[in-house]
């Protein structure tokens, strides 16, 4: 069992707090380490190789700087930004029981890489984002990307991979994952994106999707999802998207 | 104009038609360490390392399809246990399978979950669900494969409150610039909201540049074991209770910050309100400090036997 360090959130967030208005730069040069108020569960396990750690921050800089770090993130740059630094996270290793934790998620956004988090997510001008380096794991800037992507990793080829993640948009895997109660069980996550995919291009916008949501999630309260067959499963969510299409239309 | 997907009305199982057997899950770790956990109880000792095997038998005291309205002879319905960790983050399915039709049927469910995939806490939840509905008898007879006609649900804590109250160690002089704590040597922070779990309301932070306090808090019945649980209860108590004490005063879930400050109140004090138990704070500090302090050492040394409260 690997454990890995953790930032408790109330003192991630003065941490994060102070990197406001602070150069990418001169933050990026500040040397992570594993010394306080760095944590490791207090119980079995050997902690992270430094060389684990070491690679992975490499790693996540250089799909950063495919993408234009230091200079501002362009919208046309986000999805691809966002897709390959899941796929990295994904494939990090971090153990479900670690990851499944806010504070290992702040570790990472506040200690190890807070220079990409504060480029993806800058200060606006009512200040911080402080949930994007210690908030719900489905809301920091890190962690939601990893939580997107172990649900929607369909595996096989690199390409068909992530076809998941590439089909449903930043706004879509919003509003899923910030429902854990219909994504928790990544099969259902998985049956949603596919319905996603098979609805009719011009039917698919934000409101659609919404809508689709709220409709699966009274229906999943009358109906276990996680139970059906691949085939009843997909039935119940294109029966969803085009009622939500309907109203999205008629609306 | 919203358009909903159609819900009808269906009959479900009633509690007395199925039982879940116990008082709870039967847990029995690697080590061989039985216990019986209720809802709300916690897994003493559990690691992401902990191997250990969850079982408890299910009655079916009436033919589930019978009692429904289903006049399939085979097997409509199944006993489906899952799995969520995480804060609900995570869900999965430990163990399904088919219900024999008949009556007095008796399943033993018997789960080995990964502790490398859990986190914070285990809900356990046991379902009936209907998989082929066949023919109907009545339109109340559920009707869709997945309908949920029975459910039970146990929740398990892994860490936080009595399972493990997170300690972190920090060199207070870098955490807490300007508070003048550097030699503190613990400090508890508890936040104002009384409906959060205990785990998440209250943080002890042990100093750091303390190491021989941190050593011997591990030690039971040493001294330090006991000013620092003796701080914890007390401070949480007088914190909680001072914010808002309607509040804390208000049905939580068990493992909430609130519950938690009601429990040890009413061990303490067990014929004071939580009012009362205010008053004594405010009005006589130096006797509601020596009363926690002395139940804190009852509980931690009963006879010699050492635990944390």
């Amino acid at each position: 069992m690997i454990l890995w360090p953790r930032l408790p959130v109330p003192l991630a967030r003065p941490k994060a707090a102070a990197l406001a208005g602070r150069n990418l730069r001169e933050i990026e040069q500040e040397a992570w380490s594993f010394e306080a108020p760095t944590q490791f569960a207090p119980t079995g396990g050997v902690w992270v190789a430094r060389a684990a750690i070491r690679s992975l921050r490499k790693s996540l800089e250089d799909i950063a700087r495919r993408h234009g770090y230091p200079s501002a993130l362009s919208r046309a740059q986000l999805a691809g930004y966002e897709s390959e630094t899941m796929a990295c996270l994904v494939d990090a290793g971090i153990p479900l029981s670690e990851a499944l934790r806010s504070e290992t998620w702040a570790w990472v956004a506040v200690v190890l890489v807070p220079h990409l988090v504060l480029w993806r997510w800058p200060a606006r001008s009512d200040g911080l984002r402080l949930e994007r380096f210690a908030g719900p794991i489905y809301r920091n800037g890190l962690g939601r990307l990893w939580y997107q992507g172990v649900a929607l990793d369909a595996g096989g080829s690199p390409s068909a991979r992530w076809r998941l993640t590439v089909a449903l948009g930043a706004d879509q895997q919003v509003a899923l994952f910030e429902r854990p109660s219909l994504c928790a069980d990544p099969s259902v996550a998985r049956a949603v994106a596919e319905g996603w995919l098979r609805l009719d291009e011009r039917k698919r916008v934000e409101a659609t999707f919404r809508e689709a949501m709220k409709l699966l999630i009274v229906k999943a309260a009358v109906q276990r999802l996680d139970v059906l067959s691949a085939s009843a499963i997909s039935g119940v969510v294109d029966e969803a998207f085009r009622i939500a299409a309907a109203t999205a239309r008629a609306g | 104009m919203s358009m909903g997907m159609r819900v009808l009305p269906y009959r479900v199982l009633k509690q007395d038609e199925v039982q879940a057997l116990g008082d709870g899950w039967n847990v029995v770790t690697a080590d061989g360490r039985a216990q019986v956990l209720r809802d709300g109880e916690a897994l003493a000792g559990w690691d992401g390392l902990m191997a250990f095997e969850l079982s408890r038998d299910f009655l079916f005291v009436r033919d589930p399809g019978e009692a429904l309205g289903l006049m399939s002879r085979q097997s409509c319905c199944e006993l489906v246990v899952s799995l969520s960790t995480g804060r609900g983050l995570r869900r999965s399915i430990a163990y399904r399978e088919a219900v024999t039709p008949g009556h007095g049927g008796r399943m033993r469910v018997s789960i080995a979950p990964d502790s490398t995939h859990l986190a914070t806490e285990l809900s356990v939840t046991a379902a009936v669900v209907v998989t082929v509905p066949g023919r109907a008898k009545d339109q109340l007879a559920p009707s869709a494969a997945g309908h949920r006609v029975w459910e039970e649900s146990t929740r398990i804590r892994l860490e936080g409150g009595a399972a493990r109250l997170p300690m972190y160690e920090v060199a207070f002089e870098e955490a807490f610039p300007g508070d003048h704590v550097e030699h503190a040597e613990f400090r508890v922070t508890i936040l104002d909201e009384p409906e959060l779990d205990l785990e998440y309301a209250v943080l002890v932070y042990l100093n750091s540049t303390n190491p021989v306090f941190i050593s011997e808090v591990t030690v039971p019945g040493s001294g330090a074991e006991r000013r620092l649980w003796g701080g914890v209860v007390r401070q949480t108590i007088a914190a909680a209770i001072l914010r808002d004490a309607a509040a804390v005063s208000q049905v939580g879930s068990e493992a909430s910050l609130g519950a938690a400050v009601r429990r040890w109140a009413g061990q303490i004090w067990p014929s004071l309100s939580l009012s009362a138990v205010r008053e004594l704070v405010t009005a006589d500090l130096p006797r509601f400090e020596a009363q926690v302090e002395s139940w804190v050492g009852s509980v931690l040394h009963p006879a010699g036997k050492a635990g944390a409260p």
